[in-house]
């Protein structure tokens, strides 16, 4: 998130380590006995963190946002809140910023359509990373 | 300062605690485990601890929104005891069917099992055993209208005591230590505990019409999150008043209350008190004529409970007075 690597954020990124192998080790546990319920409740609880972490993560970055733009066949306040929880603010201006582009965003369709492909395939990423760095396995992304 | 118009995540907190708490009445309720074994519930646990971490962190870093009136408590204390009561009564009945009720693989304490818990000279006759179970959900408003009673009696009184206490107390100076809310509140909670529990008990146990036997440990679980939530919720709302020390006694003060609830817990679970206690007042009573044989042990044995529970919740009741005492002596920072 571009923060300076404060104590809190060596406390919070362990936090995050601490519920990863937490998950890993509910659904291994519960999958050995092919439990399901454990399992589901175990990944639900596991995202509920991951979502609270990350909306809490983006609170100062979408503070100060000026109004948003309009954009035509863009549901810009639904595509922010999406953004608020699942990704970052520098994800959401990214994406906005590709509409400029008339091979991208000529039609609201083609905009809409832009928007669905790239922001869930950005989020996807976004999370295997975080995966990855904190599995320590950061080099070879 | 500007206040920053920040969203309230506080209430979520708690929200968090009351779905730990959920949790902790799902590895209770053993009728159909939704884990498979405790290392693989273990996991969830501690992640639902970290949601309730993260958020907890969130909201001690922010600035909590100031009302005219914040300088007060959110229920005052005429309207504190009756609300506080009914709601306790509602957690007092989903703790009690979670933990008590019967279920197939639950060693359940009622009349049914009387015969085979108790050493009677002569056993129960199954004629005259209750076999039959009340349904829980029409016990909601019976529990809630007793704690609603008991709320009002208890909010009306401490605050009674409590001010006569700090009174009295100076004068003499070998009870100067009972003018501290925690040991005044400890007092009032067994005195009225113990007195409540005798006058209670015979009206709980004639009509326990095939109920099981509420455990002890139910008892001190309830009044521990019952009371605690409170508590909680108190301290978030008035957050901006809260410094470093009085944060410490409110661990300290939830510390304590989950002690001794553990306590409670493990001395009933490794000594069978509960059934101990079922036992006993079972010989008490007169099951032909439904009453009870005449005698003091009974009244006794019902003080006893009462003043357990009457302990625990004035244990962690009284955490509010000695949390906003330790404001008062030392302002929180930038104030």
């Amino acid at each position: 998130m571009g923060d300076a690597y404060t104590p809190a954020n060596f406390v919070l990124e362990n936090l995050d380590r601490g519920v990863l192998f937490a998950a890993i080790g509910g659904v291994v546990s519960n999958g050995l006995e092919a439990f399901l319920p454990g399992i589901v409740l175990t990944m639900v609880a596991a995202m509920m963190y991951g979502l609270a972490r990350n909306r809490i993560a983006n609170i100062d970055e979408f503070e100060c946002m000026e109004s948003s733009a309009t954009l035509p066949g863009v549901d810009v306040q639904q595509f922010t809140l999406c953004c608020q929880w699942l990704a970052s603010r520098q994800l959401r201006d990214g994406l906005l910023g590709d509409l400029v582009d008339p091979a991208i965003g000529n039609t609201p369709e083609a905009a809409r359509h832009y928007l669905r492909k790239t922001l869930w395939r950005a989020i996807w990423i976004r999370v295997k990373e975080k995966i990855l760095t904190l599995l320590w396995f950061d080099r070879s992304l | 300062m500007p206040q920053r118009n920040k969203p309230d995540f506080f209430p979520y907190v708690l929200v968090a605690l009351v779905a730990a708490a959920l949790f902790f009445l799902l590895l209770l309720d053993r009728r159909s485990p939704v884990f498979s074994t405790p290392s693989g519930m273990a996991p969830f646990l501690f992640i639902v601890l970290a949601i309730a971490a993260i958020l907890a962190h969130f909201a001690m870093r922010s600035p909590a929104p100031r009302d005219k009136d914040a300088c007060d408590l959110w229920l005052q204390w005429h309207r504190s005891g009756p609300i506080g009561g009914a709601l306790t009564g509602l957690i007092f009945l989903g703790i009690y069917w979670a933990y008590d009720w019967p279920a197939p693989n639950r060693t359940e304490i009622s009349e049914r099992q009387v015969n085979q818990l108790c050493l009677l000279s002569q056993p129960v006759p199954d004629a005259l055993i209750i076999w039959g179970t009340p349904d829980s959900l029409g016990l909601i408003p019976g529990f809630m209208l007793l704690g609603l009673a008991l709320g009002t009696v208890v909010g009306l009184l401490f605050p009674y005591w409590h001010n006569t206490i700090c009174r009295r107390t100076p004068e003499i100076p070998a009870l100067r230590w009972l003018s501290h809310p925690y040991p005044s509140g400890l007092l009032f909670g067994v005195l009225v505990g113990g007195l409540i529990g005798a006058w209670l008990y015979p009206l709980i146990f004639s009509i326990s019409d095939g109920r099981p036997f509420i455990r002890i440990s139910t008892s001190a679980i309830s009044v521990f999150l019952a009371v605690g939530f409170y508590l909680l919720f108190e301290v978030a709302r008035h957050r901006h008043a809260m410094n470093r020390a009085a944060y410490t006694t409110l661990a300290t003060v939830l510390l304590v209350g989950a002690l001794l609830t553990s306590l409670i817990w493990l001395l009933d679970a490794q000594l069978n008190l509960s059934a101990t206690t079922y036992c006993f007042f079972y010989t008490t009573w007169n099951t032909e004529l439904n009453e009870l044989q005449p005698g003091w042990l009974p009244a006794i044995a019902g003080a006893s409970y009462g003043a357990m529970c009457g302990a625990i919740t004035m244990s962690v009741a009284s955490g509010y007075l000695i949390i906003r005492a330790v404001v008062k002596e030392q302002p929180p920072h930038g104030t």
